[in-house]
């Protein structure tokens, strides 16, 4: 093209190429290619100019932008059917323009792509991601936006819908069959991509539903051009649009590629006044659709997990402690506040077995209200399965055996027998058993676990002298049970190691530490035990907050370097009447 | 609350035979993996015995106490004599609450 240019004019005596070459390395441009003659009028123009500028053809004069001659070099930006558009004029001798057209709508693409990034990104909700992708739909190619996520629950798919200079998205579901209403969705949604190579002929309506529910009027609506892949706006459902919105003029409906399976479909509207999707248009939709789809199927995905990760932990959630008469209990369980460190402390109570008209000889063991508290070794989700794994098998087993020693030694060989090695669980049985004079009796059987502290009434706080194997690491357990008295108003507080793990203080780099737990447990005789238990857990939230009280969930300083924040549970249990 | 040393765990010879893994910093669920990677290292070369040196442990969690925990394990089922040649006061003491100290080749 050079030598076709400049002020030295077209070259004289060199061999001219065949028109017909010409015109294709014209056409093969981007940019587009005027050239007027003397009076204005053009008299050749390329492929790239005439999608650029409407209105310009040879034989007729050039349309008005192409008029004056840009006094600056580089030429200027003008708008011309909804285009911006760089033009700049050279003369190529005998009065003739060359006029060279530079599509600036490349730059609000780079702009639109950046915007869809960031929108997309902006949610883990696949909701939300929909909800962007239809606004980026209308805020820059089309006057009504639909995504339709894939069915999940009772063969109904969600739609969100948004519409060009009208506030938020509208949302609502419907019936998967009603997607065979618009041409071509069926196939998006199940992720086929229908006009990838552009293959649509004019009056070639041809949707390809699978089932033959080829739904729409014979005869095409005459939308289709040459290059518009747009699907047949013929035949739109009432649902799909607003309402008063009017007909269609132009439609493109595309899949939401997801990560394996389709994330959903997007269905692009135009009024029939605007002009129909062109090349540049679906390459666009392309993309928006690309990265809506990825930005939904991790959202999915990330909802699914979530989902699985509330289930397993619902299954550590603490029970509601109940009434047993002659004493009183209270608890707290704080889970670990950092992602992925979902812990493995548990308590739970098990009550007497209440089937009253039970059998003489069905073999139903009878025996005192049980409490427990324990911790399986271990984060994530692996921990909280096997901590709902022995409070149910607790369950089971107290149907059978009454002996907290006997309890722990089967709960160990269960643990050995377990098909995921390494299962390890410390934990503490505490059987209660009602005395006259208000007392309570305890029977405690420990297992690897920090020992139960004791309450006085007058204030002192002892360590049971209970101790005993951890579960599932030996063979043969070794236990030494003991059984304590409480008189009314003492209190036996049961701990996980969160509680004197927990690091921080004034330096931030100091554990609660059992010392700690004491003193801070003597200073509560004479409470209700729920207050002494909000107290104590009250008191080592502080400890992880660097002793800057309030600064609770933050626990500036254990995030970096120190050891990560565990599970804290606490369970007390009080004897007589409150009071 | 920067200066916490790294988790290392360096893999000794006092004599041949023995492996002897020295663990310094803070073992807990973050580097327990870290340490079992060594230990299944030491197991798998066949040695003997299998040594740990925790005295200069700064931090040990469930999951550090578990790695100690799988070693005597591990130990036990190919035979291999596992003991504890270091220890610090805290670690002795969580070992008596998990009541393994009569289990555990521990230091007078």
């Amino acid at each position: 093209m050079k030598g076709a240019t400049g002020s030295t004019g077209p070259p004289r005596g060199a061999v001219r190429p065949a028109p017909g070459l010409l015109a294709a390395l014209l056409d093969g441009s981007g940019e587009g290619i005027v050239l007027c003659d003397a009076d204005g009028v053009v008299t050749l123009a390329n492929a790239a100019a005439v999608r650029l500028m409407p209105g310009v053809e040879p034989g007729l004069p050039a349309p008005a932008p192409l008029g004056a001659v840009p006094s600056a070099p580089d030429g200027r930006t003008v708008i011309h059917g909804g285009r911006a558009i760089r033009i700049r004029a050279e003369a190529v001798g005998d009065g003739r323009l060359a006029w060279y057209l530079a599509d600036l709508d490349a730059a609000p693409r780079t702009e639109f792509l950046l915007e869809a990034g960031r929108r997309l990104s902006a949610s883990l909700n696949p909701r939300r991601c929909a909800r962007a992708a239809t606004e980026l739909a209308a805020d820059f190619l089309c006057d009504v936006a639909v995504v339709l996520l894939p069915a999940t629950v009772r063969r109904r798919m969600e739609w969100v819908r948004a519409v060009s200079g009208r506030p938020g998205p509208e949302e609502g579901t419907l019936p998967v069959a009603e997607a065979a209403q618009v041409p071509g969705l069926t196939d998006a949604l199940a992720g086929l991509r229908h006009g990838t190579s552009g293959q649509h002929a004019p009056g070639d309506t041809g949707q390809h539903a699978p089932g033959g529910t080829g739904q729409h009027a014979p005869g095409g609506t005459g939308q289709h051009v040459p290059g518009d892949t747009g699907q047949d706006p013929g035949g739109v459902p009432e649902w799909l649009l607003p309402e008063g919105f009017g007909p269609v003029g132009h439609l493109l409906v595309l899949p939401l590629p997801g990560n394996g399976v389709p994330a959903g479909a997007i269905v692009l509207a135009r009024r029939p006044g605007r002009s129909p999707f062109d090349d540049d248009d679906e390459r666009m939709a392309r993309d928006l659709a690309t990265r809506a789809g990825a930005a939904i199927s991790a959202a999915s995905l990330f909802r699914e997990q979530s989902a699985i990760n509330a289930i397993l932990t619902g299954d550590l959630l603490p029970p509601e402690l109940p009434e047993i008469a002659g004493m009183r209990l209270a608890g707290r369980l704080r889970a670990s506040q950092q992602a992925g460190a979902i812990g493995g402390d548990f308590y739970d109570v098990y009550l007497p077995d209440t089937a009253t008209d039970t059998a003489p000889d069905d073999g139903i063991v009878e025996r005192p209200p049980l409490v427990i508290l324990g911790d399986v070794c271990g984060k994530g989700a692996r921990a909280a399965v096997l901590a709902g794994q022995v409070r149910h098998s607790l369950r089971t087993l107290l149907l059978l055996e009454s002996r907290t020693d006997r309890l722990l030694e089967l709960l160990n060989r269960s643990l050995l027998a377990s098909p995921s090695p390494h299962s390890y669980v410390t934990m503490i049985l505490a059987a209660l058993r009602t005395a006259p004079g208000d007392h309570v009796l305890v029977d405690l059987a420990v297992a690897g676990h920090p020992p139960p502290l004791v309450l006085r009434r007058d204030g002192t706080v002892e360590e049971v002298a209970a101790r005993g194997s951890i579960l599932g690491v030996l063979k043969q357990i070794s236990l030494w049970p003991a059984t304590l008295d409480l008189a009314p108003g003492e209190v036996c507080l049961l701990y996980s190691d969160g509680i004197t793990e927990a690091f921080g203080g004034p330096g931030g780099r100091e554990m609660f530490g059992e010392e700690r737990l004491k003193a801070a447990l003597a200073t509560c005789a004479g409470m209700p035990v729920e207050a002494l238990v909000e107290r104590l857990e009250q008191l080592s939230t502080e400890w992880l907050g660097g002793g800057l009280g309030g600064g609770v969930g933050g626990a500036p300083g254990t995030g970096l370097g120190t050891g990560p924040q565990d599970d804290r549970a606490l369970l007390a249990v009080r004897a007589g009447r409150p009071g | 609350m920067k200066d916490t040393p790294p988790f290392q765990v360096e893999s000794l010879t006092p004599e041949p035979g023995t492996a002897r893994l020295v663990m310094t910093g803070e073992l807990d669920y973050t580097t327990a993996d870290d340490a079992s990677a060594e230990v299944a290292k030491a197991l798998a070369a066949g040695v003997g015995v299998l040594e740990f040196d925790l005295a200069g442990l700064q931090f040990i969690d469930s999951s550090g106490m578990a790695v100690v925990m799988n070693a005597y394990i591990g130990a036990q089922e190919r035979g291999t004599a596992f003991r504890i040649v270091a220890l610090t006061p805290y670690l002795r003491h969580l070992i008596e609450v998990v009541a393994l100290d009569d289990v555990l080749d521990l230091p007078g």
